[in-house]
């Protein structure tokens, strides 16, 4: 008899784990999204667009058919997700999205209302990249069908995206840094710009020409001065990802190109190393010659501000290695060396001030998060926020100061002079 | 029936996990909704007054040696009160258990498993639960001792991981909403250390030798608790400032989503969730240990054991009880960590001051 | 009624003796055993004890003191055994009871009787052969072992009759099991000393003590006991002893002469180190205390040796050192021991099963070794061990779970190399455990974990495949414990690397034919050779269990089951106790111990004993056991 009721027991237990694996998926059940995209929709609300990664076998596998690009318009992201499965034979799944694409309308008319089930989705993770294209993200993502170097996307992103790092020409964009610029009082979103090689031809041919007029010094400080499409290149991946787009609030303000990123990488502390071209110091080779000096940052900058009487003073600390010495003068040593430590500071304090200008001017928006840095002289949230540091931004005094040592010098110390005979 | 003991060590370890798990689900966001910047003070003001009031009512035990704080109650108040005030006790234990249970299984949908029924979740835990308290109390203090180390590693690990994303800055304002309201918050926020007042109600499982140490096995596990929800506050407030920290269901989780260390180290949450569903089952456990042994010394039934199935039952009834997920939060943060110090710490007080006025007692001098 | 068995007894009893009236030569000094005899029980002897006093016959009186227990017990193994003589005989007893009589009022000597103690009250009773004492008449010797071993169906047996050369030549026979002794010690040592070397003209002086005067002037042997119980001789001759018979004695001479073909000290077959002793203990008992002593010299190593078995009669040497071993903990495992009611138990692990306090859980509370250097490890730690005549192996008793996972070889070698090794082993132990568990819920669960990259390529494989991932690891789990299995069985140098090999070949075959995904072959490869390094068999057995719960937990809860499984598992193991010692022992409830749980410290700071044993000496080497460090704080630093 006991055993009659130990066993109905342990039936009925049993009972519970019988009815199926919930929550398991076989891995090829899976459709992987690596990309998605969010574009403003003609038929319905949003056009939404994935590129999922098809599984290829390590040997063999076809480049080609890697990754497919699928678009569909629904009236929200989940309802775009949910009509896919139905012409698409796996379930979509977002836990290893890499990066969400976002159209400039889009941008431009307030992110808030897609940010929202992004962080709340429990497979859009914080640490996706977010990224604004001034075109339509549906073509992007299409162009970005084939690899050049990589079999899947996501490595590609990735390696994209650690450029943050390696050259300082964006910015390391995800979703958790929007969100904290959307709620802080102290600092406002950003975005990093992606686009594609144009191929208009009237455009093609103008900036071709725009660009063979300028002198040589012009060309130097046009430098990495480009937003994607613009970069003068063939070959590579079909996507550029350089430069950054800054939001006021959740609406898109304005963008920042490749050079101005930088700046903004340095005086926001995320800078850690980039190679910079600078025309010669020396004003008479100035139009022939440029110097190339790796910059790396010694120290997070130095934030000073003074409330009342809205100053603020940024220091930088940077060290350097110098790359390139065209004109084959000895900036390596002595007075040289100081002459040209104090023109580069120079120059990168004065382009980090017209960055902050620019900022203060035309998008009226802290993108840098100097505001955080005032939350030390209040003592209660209240206070912090009743001051409104925010609308109060374009009215500070700004001066960057720029402290640069030349540490390293390559393999060189010092150039010898060349045989150089006239006749 | 064989005297268990329970060593020091073994005990303090115990009640960390009772006390200290609420540091994995609610307890990062609550203190920074009534704290918001100051929130990494408030740990460290309102533990140090749950320790004073704790040595209090260390003394009170001091005067009844060997007794429980349920016989204390009884000796005090008299039966019919005394019983009344231990039912309360027991009540609140159980209460929170259940809803925590609920939590718990509601988080590890969320965390690993969307699909799975929340009652097989439940279930699966209500069975650790019960098989560990069949082998005995020991079984469980052993194994917290043994465990707790581990949880620690995975716990800095985890915190450490995240070190890109700090932002020192986040932490200030200092004083959060105003000094006022600090000081508010720290008296009401004792309750999160109320669990404290279970050491009072296992005193029969020290041999005598050991009594004297029953004050300091409160004060050490509380010294670690404020530790690890000062730490954890400030993780996350440096990760996840103010406005945004009152956002989240799981901190912790969130935390660990966030960890992304380059191409290889990253979405490697589901690992430390292990750390953390081991500690939640290991805490169901023991709430429901506290429960049943302040429900046996109560009613003076000699075994806790035949209660097991029942007392699961119970529970899980209690957890599901609740409508949905945002009632069990606001039920469970109001209940366990914000009110709960009116029944944790303020039945004893009053029994302290009954004791202390009264001259009553053993010791009483 | 105890009258009546008295004079059953003197009826009976006066039938024998007066044939042994008549061979026996009978010298004065005595007679008067003989005549007390005929009084019976030695129950009377007492009162007549007071009497004779009285009357100042007291040689007779220390004679029959001597003689006491031996004619009275002689007296009761005749009847006994002569029950169904009796009858035939009776009514001739008639008439010699009437002489005997006679002689008893002639002796004057009526020695009262003490009572019997109640086993041999029983034994007079129980009828069986094999109780009964060994009988002064020859014949009826013979007669008994003909019934007790069944002589006309059992050709084991060789009974070799033979005259000692005394003056006069003693009638005597030998018995003796062929295959259980060396036939050169009976021939050269027994046949021929008694036969042959004997001095011309021994005349044996002493009547009453003849077995003892052979024993002593006669025969040479280094075991000789002198045993008058059947039961016991039985037990000796069983085990390959020899007993003599002789004419006129009521007691026979036993003489060990033990030899049969044994396998020599072998090298260990699941404990192989590669820097430390190579002997391994081998079937025979006195080879394996001979390997456990000549490595503890120590004359506090006490072995008590009990008999387990009720068919078999196998010995079960008990070793431990005696001011060291915790005594309650010797008195348990002899306590247990004794009280094990059972037919047969050959093997050291069938013991195992009856002693161990938890026979259902999957980790064994009893540690077997095979190795003697590990045995005296363990004794000098303070443990008890176990030794099973006719098994290879020893069982250590208490154990706890950190020596389970112990090798001898991590001692043996230096501080870094040893630690490398427990280091790798425990990660060995979580791999064998949870591979198959996390791999089930990472690919099935939690995908999000797992790089992309690979991720795309197990799913590329595994669309072909048509079986889920949970029965495709059970299908190769199943195949590699197969395998391991059958390996065991193949004989020779292949069944070893047939193991593995096989599987993987195996599976490799599989992955190709689209059966299951080739990442699994090395997930399920990893796990297995994980588990051979385990140094202990019984608990990796008991491994390979608890993976399969967790794989099963896996596959329904993905980590939530890895996590809920570990729980159980911890809870369990901390709640097993191996003779009292709790499992988890220095972890489980911190107690102090020496440095050697999980990592091992340096051979000089291991200072005090395991406190979990509670041993009576607890200092194992002073705190500067190095004395040759000079000028340093405690000799723990160089």
């Amino acid at each position: 008899m006991k055993q009659k009721i130990v066993f109905l027991m342990l039936l009925a237990a049993a009972l519970v784990f019988l009815t199926a694996c919930w929550s398991s998926h076989e891995t090829d059940e899976l459709g992987y999204i690596i990309l998605l995209g969010i574009d403003k929709g003609e038929r319905n609300i949003v056009n939404v667009t994935f590129q999922l990664a098809i599984p290829q076998p390590i040997e063999g596998g076809d480049a080609e058919k890697a990754s497919e690009v699928i678009s569909v318009e629904a009236p929200s992201l989940f309802a775009a997700l949910e009509l896919a499965d139905s012409f698409i034979s796996k379930h979509l799944t977002f836990i290893h999205n890499k990066a969400i694409i976002v159209s400039e309308e889009i941008a431009q008319e307030g992110l808030d209302r897609y940010i929202n089930p992004l962080v709340r989705s429990r497979e859009v993770r914080r640490t996706n990249f977010l990224m604004v294209t001034q075109g339509k993200a549906s073509e992007l993502i299409q162009a970005n069908k084939t690899l050049v170097f990589e079999r899947y996307p996501s490595r590609q992103i990735d390696i994209f995206m650690a450029a943050s790092r390696t050259t300082g020409l964006l910015p390391h964009a995800d979703i958790h840094r929007f969100y904290e610029g959307l709620n802080s009082p102290g600092s406002q979103p950003i975005a990093a710009l992606i686009g594609m090689e144009k191929k208009s031809p009237e455009k093609e041919k103008e900036d071709e020409l725009k660009q063979q007029e300028q002198n040589s010094k012009e060309k130097v400080e046009q430098g990495l001065a480009y937003l994607p499409g613009e970069i003068p290149r063939k070959g590579g991946n079909e996507i550029e990802i350089i430069g950054l787009a800054a939001f006021r609030e959740d609406k898109l303000i304005g963008y920042l190109n490749g050079k101005e990123t930088r700046f903004y990488q340095l005086l926001t502390g995320n800078f850690v190393r980039g190679s910079i071209t600078f025309p010669d110091p020396d004003p008479k080779e100035a139009g022939s010659n440029i110097i190339v000096a790796e910059i790396i940052q010694g120290r997070k900058p130095e934030v000073t501000i003074d409330l009342r009487q809205q100053k603020m003073k940024i220091r930088l600390f940077l060290e350097g290695e110098i790359l390139s010495i065209q004109s084959g003068e000895n900036y390596e040593q002595g007075r040289l060396r100081r002459q040209l430590e104090d023109y580069v500071s120079r120059t990168i304090s004065r382009e980090a001030t017209r960055l902050i200008r620019k900022t203060q001017e035309e998008f009226r928006a802290d993108i840098f998060g100097f505001g955080e840095n005032t939350r030390t002289d209040f003592l209660t949230w209240q206070d912090w926020i009743e001051y409104d540091w925010l609308s109060k931004y374009p009215q500070f005094e700004v001066s960057v100061e720029t402290e640069f040592h030349v540490r390293r010098t390559g393999m060189m110390m010092r150039t010898a002079p060349s045989e150089q005979k006239e006749g | 029936m064989n005297k268990i003991r329970i060593g020091y060590s073994e005990m303090t370890a115990v009640l960390v996990i009772l006390i200290g798990m609420k540091a994995f689900i609610g307890y990062p966001r609550m203190i920074t909704e009534h704290g918001a910047t100051a929130g990494w003070l408030l740990p460290i003001a309102s533990g140090a007054l749950a320790l004073g009031l704790w040595l209090i009512i260390a003394r009170l035990l001091e005067r009844f040696p060997g007794k429980p704080l349920t016989a204390i109650t009884e000796l005090l108040l008299g039966p019919g009160l005394g019983i009344a005030v231990n039912l309360i006790m027991f009540c609140y234990f159980l209460v929170t258990t259940g809803l925590l249970l609920r939590i718990f299984s509601e988080s590890v949908i969320l965390s690993l498993l969307p699909e799975t029924p929340l009652s097989a979740i439940a279930v699966f835990y209500l069975f650790g639960a019960w098989y560990a308290l069949y082998y005995g109390v020991e079984a469980l203090a052993r194994s917290s001792y043994i465990a707790l180390v581990y949880i620690g590693i995975g716990l800095v690990t985890s915190l450490a991981a995240l070190f890109p994303y700090y932002d020192f800055r986040m932490i200030f304002p200092v004083m959060g909403f105003g000094f006022g309201s600090f000081l508010k918050s720290s008296v009401f926020e004792i309750s999160s250390f109320g669990e404290v007042i279970a050491l009072a109600y296992l005193v029969s499982y020290f041999s005598s030798s050991d009594r004297a140490k029953i004050k300091k096995i409160g004060v050490w596990s509380m010294g670690v608790v404020i530790l690890l929800f000062t730490s954890m506050v400030t993780v996350y407030l440096m990760v996840l400032p103010y406005p945004t920290s009152t956002e989240t269901f799981v901190p912790i989780y969130q935390l660990y989503r966030s960890i992304f260390l380059g191409h290889y180290v990253q979405r490697v949450e589901a690992v430390f969730v292990i750390f953390a569903a081991f500690t939640a089952i290991m805490r169901i456990a023991i709430g429901l240990f506290v429960t049943l042994q302040i429900l046996k010394d109560t009613l003076k039934i000699p075994y806790y054991r035949p209660l097991l199935g029942l007392f699961s039952l119970l529970l899980f009834t209690i957890a599901f009880t609740p409508q949905n997920i945002v009632e069990t939060v606001k039920l469970e943060s109001l209940f366990s960590m914000y009110y709960g110090g009116a029944i944790t710490f303020g039945l004893p007080l009053l029994l302290c001051a009954i004791a202390f006025l009264g001259g009553k007692g053993e010791k009483a001098k | 009624m105890a009258n009546f068995w008295e004079k059953l007894e003197e009826k009976l009893f006066n039938f024998k003796n007066a044939r042994y009236q008549e061979k026996f030569i009978l010298e004065p000094g005595n007679e008067d055993k003989t005549e007390d005899k005929g009084e019976g029980k030695a129950e009377d002897k007492g009162e007549a004890k007071g009497q004779a006093k009285g009357e100042g016959e007291e040689k007779a009186l220390d004679k029959a003191k001597d003689a006491d227990q031996d004619k009275g017990r002689e007296q009761e193994k005749d009847q006994a055994g002569d029950k169904d003589k009796e009858q035939n005989q009776a009514a001739a007893g008639e008439k010699e009871d009437k002489e005997r009589d006679a002689d008893q009022d002639k002796n004057k000597l009526k020695k009262p009787r003490k009572p019997l103690p109640l086993h041999k009250q029983k034994e007079k009773r129980s009828g069986k052969p094999e109780d009964l004492y060994v009988s002064m008449d020859l014949e009826t010797n013979r007669e008994y072992l003909n019934k007790i071993y069944a002589l006309s169906k059992n050709k084991d047996m060789i009974i070799r009759d033979f005259y000692i050369a005394t003056k006069p030549p003693l009638k005597a026979f030998l018995i003796f099991i062929d295959g259980l002794t060396d036939k050169n010690i009976i021939n050269n040592d027994i046949l021929k000393s008694l036969m042959v070397l004997i001095d011309e003209g021994e005349i044996v002086e002493e009547r009453g003590r003849l077995a003892e005067y052979v024993m002593e002037h006669l025969l040479p042997g280094h075991d000789v006991a002198l045993l008058d119980q059947y039961r016991s001789i039985l037990d000796l001759v069983n085990y390959g002893n020899t007993a003599i018979f002789i004419e006129g004695c009521d007691k026979s001479l036993v003489i060990e002469t033990k030899g049969w073909d044994r396998r020599g000290v072998g090298i260990p077959q699941t404990e192989e180190v590669i820097f430390g002793p190579h002997e391994a203990f081998n079937e025979t008992l006195r080879s394996n205390t001979g390997l456990i002593r000549k490595a503890l010299r120590n004359e506090k190593l006490i072995t008590e040796i009990q008999k387990i078995g009720s068919r078999t009669n196998v010995d079960v040497a008990i070793m431990y050192i005696d001011d060291l071993a915790n005594p309650k903990l010797v008195e348990e495992v002899k306590h247990r021991i004794a009280s094990i009611k059972t037919d047969y138990i050959g093997v050291a692990g069938i013991l195992e099963q009856f002693i161990e306090d938890a026979p259902f859980k999957l980790a064994p509370q009893v540690l077997t070794t095979e190795r003697p250097d590990r045995v005296v490890s363990f004794l000098v730690e303070g443990h008890v061990a176990i030794i099973v005549d006719g098994s290879a192996q020893a069982l250590i008793v208490p154990v706890t779970m950190f020596s389970l996972l112990h090798s001898p070889e991590d001692y043996y070698l230096r501080v870094p190399y040893g630690n490398f090794l427990r280091v790798l082993r425990v990660l060995a132990l979580f791999i064998t455990l949870l591979t198959p568990g996390l791999y089930v819920s990472v690919v099935n669960f939690h995908q999000e974990m797992i790089p992309t990259e690979l991720l795309l390529a197990i799913a590329a494989a595994h669309v072909i495949v048509p079986f889920p991932t949970i029965f495709e690891l059970f299908v190769m789990e199943f195949a590699f414990e197969l395998i391991r299995e059958a390996g065991v069985r193949v004989p020779g140098v292949i069944g070893n690397t047939i193991g593995i090999v096989g599987a993987l070949i195996l599976g490799q075959a599989a992955a190709q034919a689209g059966i299951i995904s080739p990442i699994l072959i090395i997930v399920v490869a990893i796990t297995g050779l994980a588990s051979f390094a385990i140094p202990n068999y019984s608990i990796s057995f008991g491994l390979r269990f608890i993976r399969f719960v967790f794989t099963i937990l896996a596959a329904f809860f993905g980590f939530f089951g890895i996590s809920g499984g570990l729980f159980l598992f911890l809870v369990t193991m901390v709640s097993m106790k191996s003779f009292g010692v709790p499992f988890l022992a220095p972890v489980g409830p911190p107690v102090k111990t020496e440095p050697d749980v999980v990592l091992r410290g340096p051979v000089w700071s291991m200072e005090k004993r395991v406190d979990y044993l509670t041993p009576l000496d607890e200092i194992r080497q002073p705190k500067i056991s190095r004395g040759w460090i000079k000028n340093t704080r405690g000799g723990k630093q160089q």
